[in-house]
């Protein structure tokens, strides 16, 4: 995942891994990805022009072996892919792997 | 947002105006513009009778008055730590100071920003017709943003680790409200190339409302966005930089300024809502070549020309740097004449960073 924009657009990498997580977090974490409905906002992705100097999430998640991509904007982000988000910043280790995206 | 102002704007809003100007054939298009350019030295004439009439008594009705003394109305709320905007009112207009540093920040630089916009520009408030500013301080948990939503300015206190409180810099201030002079003249789509723009015409606002705050001339200014948000373990004098963009950091726990001062660096992106932050160094850069070029202050000649090109009716929410480049040229040939020095410092400014106009 990376954050970007916001006033000051600084770039934020993290980089989460369920399978390096002891078994309980891995699960709640699992459980709230699992009650994304990543294939719609996948599909609604990117986003263009959403929220004056907002924070911009750009995220790839592998679920199943499948990969998603998500943009979303700070201004309109459901509670569950909230939670995620928060998971990844403060659980998350700074990659510097920026999710590839599909042109 | 626009009013009745005039008889002929009765029948024909600002709006249908800028669809003929737009759609319209050519001579439906010139008469248009003569009629919105009319608008726009309606506004003019505003600023100067509010002037004369702040010398004497005010002789005769004035079919283009408005209020002489139009003043700013406050109102800063507080999200105590929530991402709530309707949080308690902690400031009203004409309250003393609060005694929370990020309030009265607040509400002194919104004081700041409505007098710049209004004194140098005859514009009252946000929309030109004395919209209440809207302030919310303390939003979010270690919140290290601020943003305009559309109705009002949202500020954090910042993480504290890499970024302080939002409210610290004039020009931030400037920036948010800027957004929103923005959004009511032009509405320059918030990605890309119009989202560059866009976001340069907010650190243009904030840095001229600093500027003439300080009574700096364009030598004098230090032409930096948002010196006072880093924290001191941060190695940078800014966020932005106008003068040299890609300069105003490089630290190893933030990284480098990314911002390009030319075209030739110009960023492809999807992050940053396709580089609005980043590629606004462009006419950032342009910017301060102009108003250097000019020397004096820049809200007089170059912030006018900014300005007025802004507010041009052919500006369009998907415009992009050739043509407000090109509108700014055209501005400056109707204020100061077409062979003036204001239009070649236009151009040079524009080509100095690979925007060659012809």
């Amino acid at each position: 995942m990376v954050r970007s924009g916001g006033f000051a657009n600084l770039r934020v990498p993290a980089h989460l891994d369920t399978s390096d997580l002891p078994p309980e977090e891995a699960q709640e974490i699992e459980a709230l990805v699992g009650r994304i409905d990543l294939e719609d906002l996948a599909e609604r992705s990117p986003l263009r022009g959403r929220g004056v100097d907002r924070f911009q999430y750009d995220l790839t998640v592998v679920r199943d072996g499948e990969e998603h991509h998500v943009t979303a904007s700070e201004n309109e982000i459901s509670p569950d892919l909230r939670a995620l988000i928060d998971k990844v910043l403060t659980h998350g280790s700074p990659s510097g792997r920026s999710p590839t995206r599909p042109e | 947002m626009h009013r009745c102002r005039d008889p002929l704007h009765c029948l024909l809003t600002p709006a249908i105006l800028e669809n003929i100007a737009r759609k319209g054939d050519e001579s439906q298009r010139d008469w248009a513009v003569r009629a919105l350019n009319r608008d726009q030295s309606i506004r003019m004439a505003r600023v100067q009778n509010a002037k004369v009439r702040g010398r004497g008594p005010r002789e005769g009705a004035d079919a283009l008055a408005v209020e002489p003394t139009a003043k700013p109305n406050r109102i800063i709320r507080s999200a105590e730590g929530s991402e709530s905007v309707r949080g308690k009112i902690v400031r009203r207009e004409g309250d003393p100071p609060s005694g929370d540093t990020a309030t009265d920040e607040a509400y002194d630089g919104f004081g700041d920003t409505f007098n710049f916009f209004l004194e140098t520009y005859g514009r009252n408030s946000i929309d030109d017709e004395g919209m209440p500013l809207r302030g919310v301080v303390h939003f979010g948990a270690q919140y290290p943003n601020a943003f305009w939503d559309g109705k009002r300015m949202v500020f954090g206190d910042g993480d504290g680790q890499v970024l302080g409180r939002m409210t610290a810099s004039l020009d931030v201030i400037g920036h948010e409200l800027g957004h929103g002079v923005t959004e009511d003249e032009a509405a320059l789509e918030y990605f890309g190339q119009s989202g560059a723009l866009n976001e340069s015409m907010s650190d243009v606002s904030g840095s001229l409302v600093k500027q003439r705050k300080l009574n700096q001339t364009s030598e004098q200014a230090d032409w930096l966005i948002g010196s006072e948000v880093w924290t001191p373990d941060i190695a940078g004098d800014a966020l932005r930089s106008m003068k040299a963009p890609g300069e105003a950091y490089d630290d190893p726990l933030v990284g480098r300024d990314p911002q390009p001062g030319h075209m030739r660096d110009y960023v492809d992106t999807v992050e940053d809502n396709g580089g609005v932050h980043i590629n606004s160094g462009i006419p950032n850069h342009a910017f301060y070549f102009v108003a250097t070029g000019l020397g004096g202050y820049a809200w007089e000649r170059a912030g006018r020309v900014w300005y007025e090109a802004l507010r041009h009716p052919t500006l369009k929410p998907t415009s992009g740097f050739w043509r407000f480049a090109g509108l700014t040229r055209r501005v400056a040939g109707r204020l100061y004449g077409r062979d003036s020095g204001e239009v070649k410092a236009v151009q040079a400014g524009w080509e100095a960073v690979g925007l060659q106009l012809r």
